[in-house]
């Protein structure tokens, strides 16, 4: 027994150091990258960020709003925090550690839509693995844990998270090496232009029926309202934008429910709103590449307005 | 819990280490210990179902003793057993097969079933260890066996945890007295059944497991598939429930020795065999040894009429069917074998083929990839059945394969899972052929020098992570 129980151990001790030591190796390497799960969270970390304007939201933020033309035409240094997928809790982790690391924006654009409010996103575990180069972060990962289903396993054994994420083992280990991992179109400050080709059909019924069926979360809209709040109070300029949605969707669906919500919070904590679903972006349809989502030309077009607008409204005075 | 989950590798040592280290000295202690391992092993899933085990256990147990009180009195011992007999078999079809059957009873009588439905959470290895059960009393009964006045012993028989859940169904003839003696640690059987649990493994997380990904989407979208695509579905699933099923009895039986106890073998290389009947000799050999031994001999077996010996092998495999599920395709993927193996057995040919193919040489005759080919070509087809969710869904699959879409070229994803997939089945069918005549696939006792051993662990280890596929329930479970 004792010769078994001293083979096995010695046999498994190979394994387990080549997995600590893979696991540091790909989690570096993730941590390089520019991929667009990684690039926000790596700048978020490395401290580099220190904007004036942060943008926050799901994925129509981070495809909205264009940074590159934020800070050329308002002269200042801008991210777009936008985290594909996820409602306003993870909107809301990702910029509570963005302000660990980074200090306090002076405007705070909040993509103010029905994402937001959504009591749950498609999948709850739907890119968890953008968390695994962070796993010694016990503050971020105590907020995500249950979300994505991260166990004590996936915490303290090494490379066990990895499991079945083989792209991310290569992307990884690659950058590690001293590759450059990045995805097709790049990423800047946390925005990505995107020229999808249009698919109607297949989000028209996706996206129309989380307006139709009311799945807005009241406990999210307290949570929102109470961030907005405690931004004002910090002295942060928030303004509440409403970005452009295809104007067909936008009669087809319902949003009353988190348009409300938004109107409530803005009157509570005498905020702007500032409202695109009926404006001439809107309305053509060669702006989007779904109902929800604008493509490249049409965040161009919507940024430069949004710049108009955020100057008229006087929140740029003291950038 | 799964095997291959993170509360099992919690799991297996703790028990291990306890097991040998603090229940050891005291046999009694230590079946109670593996009792308690197992019901904590199951209760993982549900625990109300730890209840159902406990009384199936206790009503078996029970009826042993009774009959050996009755012995002198046979038709009261009959009786005994029979009442026991009926009383599992009702637990399991009422769990299994009530809600089936009240289905289809509305169907037939054009009436509704709501409210006659129990919809009733299937319990995990009803099916495997009821019949493990049942196989103690009728031996009892038999007088193959004397029953056991030790309920913990008997206890431990009935949940011992490596193949409580998917067998093998082990007989209490082999399992039994195992844990009526002390169990002595035997180094090159305990590495032997890391050996196994690691092979176990491979084929379950390496093929089974990647092999779902594209079987799923397939047989989920079947009418809009081509003949080829459906072909590759169709042989894909072939090997993604062998993998999954031998690849679990593997390592049942692997873990099984890692505590001294010797599980019977429930595959040996069915897809080399050369005819039907061979394949049913190699194929889930305790369920088919089991309907074997107490429902065909019987009946007569095959010392009995034509006639009656076509009725038995229908009665056989129709059951059989039925036990993997309640479903019409199921009884249909029975009656399917039965039709292929009649002529065999009514020629007298049915155990033509008893010994290892090719015996002696390294390679398979011509005839003999004929005949394997063709057998596992049969095979393919009944697993069509099997797999769809209704009669019409198969029929469907079936005529979508047959047309002449089946010489164009399959659809496959962009996804990279077909490496994994390829070099998986390349592997196991490779190394289960070379050691076809060998205990199981991953004996490796006769390889003397420890450095190739260790290296081929590690590369199986390293295997294991790049190409496992995401964590899914083994097939078997669902029976």
């Amino acid at each position: 027994m004792k010769k078994f129980l001293v083979r096995f151990l010695v046999w498994l001790s190979i394994p387990l150091v080549s997995a600590y030591v893979i696991d540091y190796m790909v989690s570096s390497g993730l941590r390089k990258t520019d991929l667009r799960k990684y690039a926000v969270w790596n700048d978020i970390y490395g401290k580099k960020i220190n904007a004036d304007i942060v943008v926050i939201g799901s994925s129509r933020a981070w495809c909205g709003y264009n940074t590159f033309i934020l800070d050329s035409l308002l002269h200042c240094n801008s991210y777009n925090l936008g985290v594909d997928g996820h409602n306003f809790e993870m909107q809301n982790i990702r910029y509570s550690t963005y302000r660990r690391f980074n200090k306090r924006p002076k405007v705070l654009i909040v993509n103010a839509d029905y994402v937001s409010t959504l009591g749950v996103t498609a999948d709850p575990r739907y890119e968890r693995e953008q968390f695994f180069p962070y796993i010694w972060d016990d503050s971020l990962i105590s907020a995500v844990r249950r979300m994505k289903d991260i166990s004590f396993g996936d915490r303290y054994m090494p490379l066990l998270r990895y499991f079945g994420y083989r792209n991310e083992l290569e992307d990884g280990i690659s950058s590690f090496f001293g590759e450059t991992v990045f995805d097709d179109g790049g990423m800047y400050k946390g925005y990505r232009g995107n020229d999808y080709l249009w698919q109607p059909k297949e989000q028209l019924n996706k996206d129309s029926q989380i307006g139709v069926c009311e799945v807005s979360d009241l406990k999210k809209a307290v949570e929102l309202g109470t961030f907005v709040r405690e931004a004002c109070e910090e002295g942060v300029k928030v303004v509440l934008v409403k970005s452009p949605v295809c104007s067909s969707f936008y009669q087809i669906s319902d949003t009353h429910v988190s348009d409300s919500v938004f109107e409530g919070i803005a009157d509570r904590c005498q905020v702007a709103v500032l409202n695109y679903y009926m404006s001439d972006v809107s309305k053509d349809s060669t702006n989007f590449y779904n109902y929800t989502h604008l493509n490249r030309k049409g965040s161009e077009l919507f940024t430069r307005e949004l710049c108009h607008d955020l100057d008229s409204l006087g929140v740029l005075a003291d950038l | 819990m799964l095997f291959n989950s993170i509360e099992f590798t919690v799991f297996l040592p703790l028990v291990f280490m306890l097991y040998w280290f603090v229940f050891n000295r005291n046999l009694k202690l230590q079946n109670l210990f593996v009792v308690v391992a197992s019901y904590v092993f199951y209760g993982w899933w549900d625990w109300r179902f730890l209840l159902l085990i406990a009384f199936t256990s206790f009503c078996s147990w029970g009826s042993g003793l009774l009959v050996e009180k009755n012995k002198d009195y046979p038709k009261k011992a009959k009786a005994i057993s029979a009442v026991n007999i009926v009383l599992n078999l009702l637990i399991l079809g009422v769990f299994k097969y009530y809600d089936f059957f009240v289905k289809e009873f509305a169907e037939f009588f054009s009436i509704s079933s709501e409210g006659l439905l129990l919809n009733i959470i299937l319990p995990v290895g009803i099916s495997f260890y009821t019949f493990q059960a049942l196989s103690y009393s009728i031996d009892v009964y038999r007088g193959k066996l004397n029953p056991t006045h030790d309920v913990i012993q008997f206890f431990a028989f009935v949940s011992f945890f490596p193949q409580l859940v998917a067998g093998p169904i082990e007989r209490a003839t082999n399992l039994l007295p195992q844990f009526g003696r002390p169990r002595e640690f035997n180094y090159d059987h305990a590495v032997d059944g890391l050996r196994q649990i690691l092979w176990g493994l491979f084929k379950k997380m390496v093929v089974a497991d990647n092999c779902a990904i594209y079987v799923d989407q397939v047989f989920s979208d079947y009418s809009s598939q081509s003949g080829s695509t459906l072909l590759l579905g169709a042989v894909l699933f072939t090997f993604q429930i062998y993998g999954d099923f031998s690849g679990y009895s593997d390592i049942a039986i692997g873990t099984a020795k890692l505590f001294g106890i010797k599980l019977m073998r429930n595959f040996n290389v069915p897809y080399f065999s050369r005819d039907i009947a061979e394949f049913w000799r190699r194929w889930h050999i305790s369920l088919t040894t089991w309907f074997r031994d107490y429902v065909y001999i019987p009946l007569g077996g095959s010392r009995v009429s034509k006639a009656k010996v076509v009725c038995n092998t229908f009665v056989i495999f129709l059951l059989s069917g039925f036990w993997h599920g309640a479903n019409w395709t199921f009884i249909v993927w029975g009656g399917y074998h039965a039709l292929l193996f009649l002529p065999l057995i009514l020629s007298g040919k049915n155990r033509k083929y008893t010994g290892a193919v090719a015996a002696g040489r390294k390679l398979p005759s011509v005839i003999e990839m004929g005949q394997m080919s063709l057998t596992f070509l049969m095979a393919v087809i009944g697993w069509i059945i099997f797999r769809a969710k209704t009669i019409p869904e198969a029929w469907g699959y079936l005529c979508g394969l047959f047309n002449k879409s089946l010489f164009s070229i399959p659809w496959l994803d962009t996804r990279h899972y077909y490496l994994p997939v390829f070099i998986g089945i390349v592997v196991m069918l490779v190394v289960e052929w070379i050691q076809r005549d060998k205990e199981h696939a991953f004996d490796l006792a006769g390889v003397k020098s420890h450095v190739l051993k260790f290296s081929i662990y590690y590369v199986m280890l390293v295997a294991l992570f790049w190409f496992g596929g995401h964590a899914e329930t083994f097939i078997y479970f669902q029976f």
